[in-house]
């Protein structure tokens, strides 16, 4: 496994347990009543994400101790976050995105999760995904992860601040990469578009440095697309964009500075879907 | 005889029913073009990137309220799901709450159109009440 080093949790930090809650969009999965009350949202599931692979349904993660996550441990926790590994012992959907929340620093999973532990809990029971064969396809998810590794660049845990954004808790590959046949992201096409969301429908935009990307957005443009929602044409982001903006709200200018600035320094790709 | 009859009828009333659908994504993205083309003259004087022109701005949202007072009667009763378009099927789900937001954002640009600012600041304000309609909006019902 990954050496995460000097992390050592010596305190909790409810303020920033609540802000990596908002930036990593917990609440866009696990809340089907959409709410901005941050301190009292109800993490008790049921948001249907339709994907090509099966419609998939976020479960109640509140501190419920028999329906939510309520009775489990830190370290659990970081498991489920880091390998997609229930404290059951099975393996989650990348709809989970636990590839990307392995990068997450211990102390923010430490004060995501105590601050967790703050919310409502509810008794709502989770709702099947409706995938095809979902047990049997459940038992090749080591196998899903497998692959994962191998095809990926590798991990490191020394990221700039833009890159800990944008990949660990922005999560923002899980939609702007495309993926291959058994739903592991092309990583030769890292961030120039993608189209998981409402069965292959939706594609998402480039937004890799190219001309067919954000290639002609200024590094103020970025930040005030990730601001406001809207683009340097006043166009205005919709759908779960506009969701991801509103998480974006706690990040000061300086962090969002640094989101452009890392999207600014990747490989551009040009679209050419 | 009757056979083609039925046939013709048939193949007629599909293919009306498709033009008249793709009639109406037409004239949704021409509004909504207006809108942006509105915006992006709007836009850099809300924020101070250029010079405010409150006759401009009048101007700008007269047009924009034209654009969008028709707005929600491009929405039929059934939606055509065959149809390139960034419209959510949420719309047809929830059409009470999506002619509301509608209703909402008409009546916000309307006031708007009337108001006579003294500075850029007043008319920011006016602007981002807009964009906030705008993204409440498509956060719900654009893909």
């Amino acid at each position: 496994m990954f050496a995460w080093g000097a992390d050592n949790i010596t305190s909790v930090d409810l303020k920033n347990g609540k802000k990596i809650f908002i930036v990593s969009g917990c609440a866009s999965c696990h809340s089907a009543k959409k709410s901005s009350d941050w301190n009292s949202i109800i993490l008790n599931g049921g948001v249907k994400i339709e994907t090509q692979f099966g419609d998939f349904y976020g479960p109640n993660i509140s501190p419920d101790k028999q329906f939510g996550i309520g009775a489990w441990t830190l370290e659990q926790f970081k498991i489920a976050l880091r390998e997609g590994k229930s404290p059951n012992g099975y393996y989650y959907f990348p709809s989970f995105p636990y590839n990307s929340y392995k990068l997450m620093k211990e102390k923010d999973i430490a004060d995501l999760f105590y601050f967790l532990r703050t919310l409502p809990p509810s008794s709502l029971p989770n709702i099947q995904h409706d995938i095809l064969f979902s047990k049997f396809v459940r038992i090749f998810m080591p196998l899903y992860n497998f692959r994962y590794n191998f095809l990926s660049p590798g991990i490191h845990t020394d990221l700039s601040e833009g890159e800990y954004l944008v990949k660990a808790l922005g999560h923002c590959s899980e939609c702007h990469t495309s993926r291959d046949i058994f739903g592991v992201p092309k990583f030769n096409s890292y961030l120039s578009g993608g189209s998981i969301y409402e069965k292959g429908k939706i594609k998402t935009p480039n937004i890799t440095p190219d001309k067919s990307g954000i290639g002609n957005w200024s590094d103020v443009e970025i930040v005030n697309y990730l601001r406001t929602g809207f683009t340097p044409d006043y166009d205005s982001s919709g759908g779960l964009m506009a969701e991801v903006i509103e998480n974006l709200d706690p990040l000061n200018d300086n962090e969002l500075m640094a989101i452009a600035k890392y999207l600014k320094s990747i490989d551009p790709i040009n679209d050419k879907n | 005889m009757t056979k083609f009859i039925f046939f013709f009828v048939i193949v007629l009333s599909l293919l009306s029913s498709s033009i008249f659908a793709s009639e109406n994504i037409k004239k949704r993205q021409d509004a909504m073009q207006t809108v942006r083309n509105s915006m992006k003259i709007l836009g850099p004087m809300a924020m101070g990137q250029k010079d405010f022109d409150s006759s401009l701005a009048k101007n700008t949202l007269k047009d924009f309220l034209i654009a969008i007072k028709p707005y929600k009667t491009y929405f039929p009763k059934v939606p055509s799901e065959d149809q390139k378009t960034d419209a959510s099927l949420d719309i047809w789900s929830n059409k009470e709450d999506f002619n509301k937001l509608i209703n909402n954002f008409v009546s916000t640009v309307e006031l708007a159109s009337k108001n006579e600012w003294e500075n850029t600041e007043q008319f920011k304000s006016d602007f981002m009440e807009i964009g906030s309609n705008c993204k409440s909006c498509h956060r719900k019902y654009r893909r």
